[in-house]
């Protein structure tokens, strides 16, 4: 017997009833859950930046190499309280812009090549396929035929919301938004679904933690 | 029949909102105690469902990899997302410590780092392997949270002789960690594998470290929770993913392949007839509505 595996058993079973029980109403102890939660991610946040960038730059700093000063200049400068009315409080627009343009540098490429090209050319291609006896495969094909009429009707929509006089431009893009609809449909489902298995997981720990059930 | 559906409409419109979360609650205490309750009944459940070509993809590059090569698994999940990942995890790691293939584990969130020690130690608690061939710097290690996300993909892809100089515990690669002095690029990996519950500016992270790879026979796969399969599917067939395990089902699929001890048949099982009672409720709630729309 572990007491200390108990204890912390024994106190995440109380916290996740606490939790649950807010599904009925807010009560006290659900509020108490609900503060520590954020109180100890906020803690655990802290430390763990703390040690992956605080502690590695002050130990580069100390052992010579003085270019970290430089990011630990640029990373102060975010803090210029932004009401104040002092000359200097622009600066902290530098590393603001040099974040948004390096963010930016490295995010054009990857979406060009990830969502405009490759996305794409994998949902399309090969737009007729065979299997191994060199029979055409009926769903997987269908399945490229459909990723078109999905990928040009939706950029439809977005164009005819623009240009809504013509009418074929406009009953593409109804087949678009439909399509659309589609997605947002089934990433809601899978979200859902997602959500469930950890609603399912918690239940298991309370099974196990409470030794009834497998 | 107008008459049995209003009065059913208006009892569900009287429940509180919590009314239909209590009768998915009380399927499951269901299942447990009286359908699956190991006492009363010898019958296991069955994962009545073959894996698809993409699945036996996977199951086939994880089957190819070299005996004593070694594999980078990024840890890109946390808590919101264990009960999915975690068996996959500890599952994938069961198989490369079975073959002697050596583990760099790097995360690109936070969470990660305590998602990949317990899924390890869930790994060692269910394995056949004992603790002491699995070894922390010998059979595997980690790089620790490496910041930036599309920034910290490219640093891990072109500039992996940085990332690996150093563990979590700050212990120096060639002189604590055997495992990593091995390793000098990305490309001496026979495969990188994600597993996420998250994109980073909306891109996978395997995708942003793919674009950015220079090395493009670097075997790339993923697995991905539910919430996040819309966004990692499109790639499936694309050259920045070899493999995708994405979603409840196919990770049933890959644990019942290659560690049934977890017993991931029951938990699947039990999923798919509460989602059957979803499918029922979201029916019988469409019903109602028509039947007062008929009232009207």
């Amino acid at each position: 017997m572990n007491i200390f595996n108990d204890i912390g058993t024994i106190t995440a079973l109380v916290l996740t009833l606490a939790v649950f029980s807010g599904f009925f109403k807010p009560n006290l102890l659900y509020r108490f859950a609900e503060s520590l939660f954020i109180g100890v991610s906020a803690g655990y946040f802290a430390v763990i930046w703390y040690f992956s960038i605080i502690r590695p730059a002050y130990k580069s700093a100390v052992s010579g190499d003085l270019l970290i000063l430089i990011p630990l200049l640029a990373g102060s400068l975010l803090f210029i309280p932004s009401n104040s009315e002092a000359s200097y409080s622009k600066l902290r627009f530098v590393p603001a812009a040099f974040i948004v343009i390096v963010t930016t540098a490295i995010n054009i490429p990857v979406y060009f090549s990830a969502f405009l090209q490759e996305m794409i050319r994998s949902s399309i291609i090969p737009l007729v396929s065979f299997d191994e006896s060199g029979a055409i495969r009926i769903d997987m094909t269908i399945n490229a035929l459909l990723s078109i009429v999905c990928i040009t009707s939706a950029i439809m929509f977005l164009v005819a919301r623009h240009r809504n006089n013509n009418r074929f431009i406009n009953t593409t893009g109804e087949i678009g938004r439909f399509f659309i609809l589609v997605a947002i449909g089934s990433a809601f489902a899978y979200t859902l679904l997602s959500r469930l298995i950890l609603f399912m997981g918690k239940i298991e720990f309370i099974m196990n933690a409470l030794k009834i059930g497998f | 029949m107008k008459n049995f559906f209003n009065n059913i409409s208006a009892t569900i419109a009287q429940m509180p909102q919590w009314g239909l979360i209590f009768p998915i609650f009380v399927l499951m205490l269901f299942h447990y105690f009286v359908i699956f309750d190991k006492n009363k009944t010898e019958e296991k459940p069955e994962l009545n469902t073959a894996p698809t070509e993409n699945e036996m993809k996977v199951f086939q590059i994880v089957n190819e990899l070299p005996h004593n090569s070694k594999v980078l698994i990024l840890v890109n999940y946390g808590p919101e997302s264990k009960y999915e990942l975690e068996s996959a995890m500890s599952a994938l790691i069961g198989v490369l410590a079975e073959k002697n293939i050596g583990i760099a584990f790097a995360t690109m969130i936070p969470n990660g780092i305590e998602s990949t020690f317990t899924a390890v130690e869930k790994s060692i608690e269910n394995g056949s392997f004992g603790k002491e061939r699995f070894v922390y710097g010998h059979e595997y290690t980690h790089l620790g949270f490496i910041v930036g996300g599309n920034v910290a993909t490219y640093l891990i892809a072109n500039n992996f002789d940085q990332v690996k100089e150093r563990d979590i515990f700050d212990s120096s690669a060639d002189i604590h960690q055997p495992l990593m002095s091995e390793i000098g690029s990305i490309s001496d990996f026979s495969a990188v594998f994600e597993f996420s519950s998250q994109t980073f500016d909306g891109v996978p992270g395997i995708v942003s470290f793919a674009v950015m790879l220079k090395d493009k026979n670097v075997k790339k796969i993923a697995f991905c929770s539910s919430d996040m399969l819309s966004a990692y599917i499109p790639f499936r067939g694309s050259i920045y993913l070899d493999g995708l395990i994405g979603g409840f089902k196919s990770i049933a699929v890959f644990i019942h392949e290659f560690q049934s001890s977890f017993n991931i048949e029951k938990q699947y099982s039990i999923m798919s007839k509460i989602l059957f009672y979803i499918i029922i409720l979201v029916i019988f709630s469409n019903l109602t509505r028509i039947a007062k729309k008929n009232k009207k």
